[in-house]
């Protein structure tokens, strides 16, 4: 019983509401102050004002405010850094590939037939045989792909069409056990989803008349546990739910096959309920590039990698390049410029496309029969030929248009300088384009959100993103939007697939967050570690090691390639002098070094290049190998390193190079495990001898 | 304050999402406190945020001003001040207060925080409870004050 005056906050043991009538009080205090005791007392003995307690929740709260505020403008930054590399990469992909482009178009080779036979659209990636559109239809038509025994000791799933629920079942429970699905069914699924693929319309309409609602999601990026959360959370599709995945299955995450191999499956198995869209990853340039050729090699063993490869061109030529519901709501991957033209993009022959990256001429001079294109009518004149040249280059600009494009806040529409492909539209636009077809809204993906989805545009633009922790574990949720009823009403569901996540408070998050993020960076400073020290050395007559901020500044903004805001980023990069306004420059590499160990002659300039350029040699290389092995011959690997020194326009001393292959080509055979030649390059701490940590292997 | 300036740019700049040099007035108290001030709610509404995003824009020179009326105010509450008025909570005087009476504080009192923020705030600042629900408060002030 409490001894209280009417200014004591005394309730009663059960718990109830406080004197104010206002919130109530949490009654597990009430027992522990009362539990224990042989007598009750008041909550304050003695009775302090109510403004003091006031103040105390004040000062809590603006402090606790302010706390919350420095830790987000810590993400936002740690995520502008993400997107800056990541986005740099992929201009790196695009100037490359505009690289070969115009190699092919003016010089037709130059001595470097082997690559530019490669390189160029008449071949595929990938070629077991002539690539021919009868081997191709044999292939896709005939199960001649399935001569494949099964050894006794294959524990996974068996196949069969026609495709059922049991077996996605089977397929998801074996895929959650790490077990690999045979290769003979990974040719059924690949084969069947061309087939149902290849009936599919351009531009896809689908409607919600029977099931009332739809579920669209975003990239995947070959993260399966997050494919198997939305399965999880929404259930598997059927008449009353049906789905639309809308592009970038594939790449960077590390289940990206199990990821396609699930989403055809899928498609086989509900056919009427189940919708892909095409991303920009659905091409094996890229695929080359950013991790998936990889991932098959790695997975898939001669003769099979080759065919699988070949098989998913074929998917990703056929997927259709947008959709929409019930004539109002536009799906696409990318998004749309001030030239999207629906009606022509419909009778598009999409089948052509089978990487973006290659030009129209490419295109116009490529016939899956392989045969040379000088078939063209004696009688064509220029004209006709100019006017030809202009159609394909305006076909070609729509469909990296829808699936290159990103959206902007400034009225109109500009290259997307940033990923070097495809536009940026403004609200006015997406505003046009709706309404000129009739529609209502635009959904894409394409760009990675901290909350999985963003409206943009006043609410007529929607992104969408499924895949959670893209960047670094806690970096951002997923999402995937239902859309309702006769009003296509859109409700959200967020989620996060990686459980330690959760575990973690956000200051954690944004804490490894930061870490990976200036990992990255430096990263990207060692590899232009020369260049960089010269310029500040250049700043430094007297060697004194110390530079002002601004001149450290000015140097990063214009040799990095990377615009970020350095000044503001600078306590974390490099040593800044307590007092005075200056810099240890040498301190931004803290000691850190690419590893020369096989020396490299050339030195440093050259090795910093390569480690640069790493990707872009390695795409180049595994479009060169053929067979998907992950070697190629000594000449092919000479040639490719030519060929990067004049798209980069330093030197590589090919012999030197080609010392350093040899040292790797451990068993003589003439070939070169590129592989291990890559991991040459690492960055290693000179004063620990530590290794930065490589991504972890797969587990698989 | 040539110091104050840099943080103020950056913040301002981080917010600026467009790159148009113009902030949306929504973010004001976000961008206040990311300045490393912690105004009340009522000193942020005095600006006149918005209750929706874009409606309305600010530009530097419109945000400095605030930026200075905020820095001046006298009542900042200092560590010291904290530990005063949490000392009335500290019945055994020991330092310690209970987890419960700092949740009810923060979302009930003052200008009270919603339940998911409070419970967040004490996940990622406040000490695990001991078994009668107590926690020493100073580690929990000291990484609410201290650098984020």
């Amino acid at each position: 019983m409490c001894l209280g005056t009417e200014l004591c906050m005394c309730v009663s043991v059960s718990g109830g509401v406080d004197f104010r009538g206002k919130e109530e009080y949490p009654s597990k205090s009430c027992f522990r102050f009362f539990g224990g005791k042989s007598h009750f007392y008041c909550l304050h003995s003695t009775v302090p004002s109510i403004d003091l307690t006031l103040k105390a929740a004040l000062l809590i709260q603006r402090w606790y405010r302010r706390y919350c505020a420095r830790l987000e403008i810590r993400r936002r930054y740690t995520w502008t850094i993400f997107q800056t590399i990541e986005y740099a990469g992929e201009q790196d992909q695009m100037k490359l590939y505009n690289f070969f482009n115009a190699l092919i178009t003016h010089m037709g080779g130059g001595g470097m037939n082997d690559i530019m036979e490669a390189l160029s659209p008449r071949s595929s990636p990938t070629s077991d045989g002539p690539t021919s559109e009868l081997s191709m239809k044999k292939m896709i038509d005939s199960n001649i792909l399935e001569d494949v025994p099964i050894e006794a000791n294959y524990k996974g799933p068996h196949l069969k069409m026609p495709l059922n629920t049991d077996q996605i079942h089977e397929l998801v429970d074996s895929f959650k056990k790490k077990k690999a699905l045979h290769v003979k069914y990974v040719y059924l699924i690949l084969r069947e989803g061309v087939r149902i693929l290849r009936q599919r319309s351009t531009i896809v309409h689908i409607s919600t008349a029977i099931a009332g609602q739809i579920t669209v999601c975003g990239d995947l990026h070959g993260k399966l546990d997050d494919l198997i959360m939305i399965l999880y959370k929404n259930g598997l599709p059927s008449t009353d739910n049906p789905y639309l995945f809308n592009g970038d299955f594939v790449d960077r995450g590390r289940r990206s096959m199990e990821v396609m191999l699930l989403l055809l499956a899928l498609l086989i198995t509900y056919p009427n309920e189940f919708y892909l869209n095409r991303g920009n990853h659905e091409d094996m340039v890229m695929n080359a590039r950013y991790g998936f050729c990889k991932e098959i090699s790695r997975k898939y063993k001669a003769p099979h990698g080759p065919r699988i490869l070949r098989l998913l061109e074929e998917v990703y030529r056929w997927l259709p390049l947008a959709s929409i519901i019930d004539n109002r709501v536009f799906v696409v991957h990318g998004g749309i410029s001030e030239d999207t033209d629906l009606k022509w993009i419909q009778m598009i022959d999409r089948s052509k496309y089978t990487s973006l990256l290659r030009t129209p001429v490419a295109h116009l001079s490529s016939n899956h029969e392989g045969k040379e294109e000088e078939s063209q009518d004696e009688e064509e004149d220029e004209t006709c030929k100019e006017v030809r040249k202009i159609t394909a280059n305006f076909e070609w600009k729509q469909v990296l248009d829808l699936l290159w494009s990103d959206p902007q806040s400034n009225k109109g529409s500009k290259p997307n300088h940033f990923r070097g492909g495809g536009s940026y539209y403004g609200p006015d636009i997406t505003q046009n384009i709706l309404s000129s077809n009739g529609l209502s809204m635009l959904i894409r993906s394409h760009e990675c959100k901290p909350e999985g989805y963003e409206w943009t545009h006043n609410g007529i633009c929607l992104t969408i993103f499924s895949a959670s922790n893209y960047y670094e574990a806690g970096s951002n949720r997923g999402a995937y939007v239902k859309l309702i009823g006769n009003k296509l009403e859109p409700h959200f569901v967020q989620y996060s697939a990686d459980s330690r996540t959760r575990k973690l408070t956000i200051r954690e998050r944004v804490g490894r967050m930061e870490t990976s993020a200036f990992r990255e960076l430096r990263g990207q400073i060692i590899a232009n570690r020369t260049k960089l020290q010269s310029e500040f050395k250049k700043h430094d007559p007297n060697s004194t090691g110390y530079i002002s901020v601004g001149t450290w500044v000015a140097v990063l903004d214009e040799h990095s390639h990377l615009d970020l805001p350095w000044r503001s980023l600078r306590d974390k990069l490099v040593e800044v002098h307590p007092t005075s306004d200056l810099v240890d420059y040498n301190s931004t590499f803290e000691d850190q070094n690419l590893t020369n160990e096989n020396g490299i002659k050339g030195g440093p300039t050259v090795v910093e290049a390569l480690y640069r350029h790493k990707d872009s040699l390695e795409t180049i290389f595994r479009l060169i190998d053929k067979d998907n092995s992950g070697k190629i011959s000594m000449e092919e690997f000479s040639e490719t390193c030519e060929l990067l020194s004049r798209h980069i326009e330093v030197p590589i001393p090919t012999d030197d190079i080609g010392d350093l292959a040899r040292s790797i080509d451990i068993n003589k055979d003439g070939l070169i495990d590129f592989n291990e030649f890559l991991e040459c390059f690492r960055i290693v701490q000179s004063s620990q001898h530590g290794k930065e940590e490589d991504e972890e292997d797969d587990d698989d | 304050m040539a110091k104050d300036q840099e943080k103020v740019k950056f913040a301002f700049d981080i917010y600026d999402f467009d790159g148009h040099g113009e902030v949306d007035m929504f973010y004001i108290g976000d961008l206040l406190r990311a300045c490393d001030l912690n105004p009340s709610e009522k000193l942020v509404a005095t600006f006149g945020p918005p209750d929706r995003k874009g409606q309305k824009m600010m530009k530097v020179a419109d945000f400095l001003p605030m930026y200075a009326a905020v820095k001046k105010d006298k009542n900042k509450g200092s560590y010291e001040d904290f530990v005063e008025v949490l000392k009335l909570y500290d019945k055994q005087e020991d330092g310690t207060m209970m987890l419960a009476e700092l949740e009810y504080i923060l979302s009930s009192l003052g200008e009270p925080m919603e339940k998911a923020q409070v419970q967040t705030a004490l996940s990622d600042l406040a000490p695990e409870e001991d078994e009668d629900g107590l926690i020493p408060y100073d580690s929990f002030l000291k990484k609410l004050c201290g650098k984020a």
